[in-house]
């Protein structure tokens, strides 16, 4: 695994969880980036950290870490979920199977933080029958249909995202759906390994949570949709209309 | 059909004994058309007359259908292009060097070639298709059948068991090489190969039902694909259910664990041979190679429980491990060595060394 980079977007940094983040890293794995404002020093010397200069959002953190990969493939693994233990197998299966594809994302287990009680799974119906024509390869058409991918977890060939703009900080939560449609519309393969490769937690308090009105999540989707043909971020602002 | 001008007895039976010699006597497999739908009966029967015209047998297929669809789109085109007769319009010459080998089905044929002068051969492979069409009291014994040629041991056994007085050897059925351990990852899609609609509908829809959070998983339905895209599906798929309670041998089983799906099995009446093995204590038990159930009713939770472990890599590695003896069994070496040793060497030779004997008797004379 030394042709991959992890990149741990830190948006707010809690010993325990990134603890736990980095031992669900395997040790063949070399290259650790951990980007954020307040990321402390780790005695683990696969990390470097890169200060985000008070950047929290999810897209610079993976963008400024992109600019020093230099590994072909990166994964992201937010900094309070975790890798299992069977991932990074069937993920090397997959990459040897697959050298054509640029993106591998994992089946995602939910789990509460306290109690750990599964409390469902993401990134499924990239398998059910009628979502797409290959199953496991998600498409255009269908992301259009169905915004909810997580790309936590996922692992990404690095050339194709820079080369494609990398993520649009202006789309915030969103930012991971416009980043598939980018990445499918101009015909990269994404697959979803139907294995469970990631555990995120939820269930914490946190300061950097977005709170967004559906009437806003709905605008960012569809502007996601618009907005995938351009590798640049426009900054395109969300503008309520008046009452 | 119409039997053969005389020429002396002794004349006769040299020249039909030659034809045995340079293989110009025919040998005739008996079918029913498939009408495009792939089966495993019919399979076993064109791959010996295949083996055969290898061989270099002159082999022809025999039925009774106006509009005879075949095999090319299921099974390939190496085994339609074997010639192929409608005894129901065509007049056919039949001499006794020549072999007709007829399913256990075909009562009506075996009794209606009763007085053909070629050797005649039961194809036994299913014993219920043998209780089908004969008439109550009739045995082989009236249709003067003799030979036979089972597919399993249990078979064979079942056939002396009921006619004592037949010849019966076992010829196994042969897998292809083409069902084979996948080279791509598995993916999670679920098999069924079931011959009933309500079985299928017995399986997906209560799974959905009990397990909701597995509403995304996919299932698919083989029936009515070609061989190569079958042999695809049990290769891609992670695992296949299989329901064939009147089975003898289970086709569909073994392909599956070739290509290593897992194979989630009710199992038939009567169990194949591959499905038992002997435990250390001696004792006969159901094979680690898959996963049994009796009831219907079970096999949703072990569709569900297969998925989890799947999805969470906890599968058996006892399991993977029985499944790959499969690729030992069943091979195509395995087959052509059989069909050598039962049709050639046995079959054809006793049959050459009867008509030696009447040569004998009739010079005798």
């Amino acid at each position: 695994m030394e042709n991959i980079t992890i990149i741990i977007p830190v948006a707010e940094y809690n010993d325990e969880r990134f603890a736990n983040a980095l031992k669900s890293i395997p040790s063949d794995v070399k290259n650790i980036f951990a980007v954020g404002n307040e990321v402390k020093h780790s005695d683990d010397k696969r990390v470097k950290i890169i200060n985000s200069n008070g950047a929290t959002d999810f897209a610079t953190l993976i963008n400024l870490a992109l600019k020093e990969c230099k590994t072909e493939y990166f994964g992201i693994l937010d900094s309070s979920d975790a890798f299992t233990n069977i991932w990074f197998k069937n993920l090397g299966e997959y990459i040897n199977a697959k050298p054509d594809f640029s993106a591998f994302l994992p089946l995602i287990l939910n789990k509460k933080y306290d109690t750990k009680e599964i409390a469902g799974m993401g990134n499924e119906i990239a398998w059910a029958s009628a979502f797409c024509e290959d199953l496991g390869v998600i498409n255009n058409e269908a992301l259009k249909n169905y915004p909810n991918f997580y790309i936590n977890g996922g692992v990404f060939k690095t050339e194709d995202v820079i080369n494609l703009g990398c993520l649009k900080p202006s789309f915030g939560i969103v930012s991971p759906y416009e980043f598939l449609l980018r990445l499918t519309y101009n015909g990269k393969k994404v697959v979803v390994i139907p294995k469970i490769g990631c555990e995120h937690y939820f269930g914490f308090e946190t300061k950097t949570d977005e709170e967004i009105t559906p009437e806003h999540m709905d605008w960012l989707i569809k502007t996601a949709q618009q907005e995938m043909f351009y590798k640049e971020d426009r900054n395109i602002e969300y503008s309520p209309k008046a009452e | 059909m119409e039997e053969n001008k005389k020429l002396t007895p002794v004349q006769t039976i040299e020249a039909e004994i030659g034809k045995i010699d340079d293989k110009s006597n025919r040998i005739y497999f008996f079918v029913l058309d498939s009408k495009g739908s792939p089966n495993g009966y019919l399979s076993y029967i064109y791959e010996t007359a295949f083996q055969l015209k290898e061989m270099g047998y002159n082999v022809h297929m025999l039925h009774q259908e106006d509009e005879f669809v075949g095999v090319a789109s299921w099974l390939g085109d190496k085994y339609a292009e074997i010639p192929h007769h409608n005894i129901a319009k065509e007049e056919m010459n039949v001499s006794p060097a020549d072999v007709l080998f007829i399913p256990e089905f075909y009562s009506n044929v075996m009794l209606q070639t009763k007085k053909m002068p070629c050797k005649r051969v039961a194809i036994m492979q299913n014993f219920e298709y043998a209780t089908q069409v004969i008439p109550v009291g009739a045995t082989w014994a009236n249709f003067g059948i003799k030979d036979c040629i089972a597919t399993t041991d249990s078979l064979a056994n079942r056939v002396k068991e009921v006619f004592p007085y037949v010849n019966t050897r076992v010829v196994a059925p042969v897998v292809p090489s083409y069902f084979c351990e996948p080279t791509e990852p598995k993916k999670l899609v679920v098999n069924i190969v079931a011959k009933e609609q309500t079985d299928i509908n017995m399986i997906v829809k209560p799974f959905y039902w009990k397990y909701p959070m597995y509403k995304w998983v996919a299932f698919r339905d083989l029936r009515n694909v070609t061989k190569t895209e079958y042999a695809k599906a049990l290769k891609e798929a992670a695992f296949t259910i299989w329901v064939d309670t009147k089975t003898e041998f289970g086709y569909t089983a073994v392909e599956a664990m070739r290509c290593r799906s897992i194979l989630i099995a009710k199992v038939p009446e009567h169990e194949p041979e591959w499905m038992l093995s002997t435990n250390d204590k001696g004792e006969v038990e159901y094979s680690k190679n898959a996963v049994y159930f009796f009831n219907m009713e079970d096999v949703h939770s072990l569709i569900a429980g297969g998925i989890e472990a799947f999805i969470t890599d906890k599968i058996s590695e006892d399991s993977l491990s029985e499944m790959k003896k499969m690729d030992y069994l069943y091979t195509e070496e395995e087959f052509q060595k059989n069909i050598i040793k039962i049709y050639v060497d046995d079959i054809f030779a006793k049959h050459r060394a009867e008509l030696v004997l009447a040569l004998d008797a009739f010079k005798k004379e």
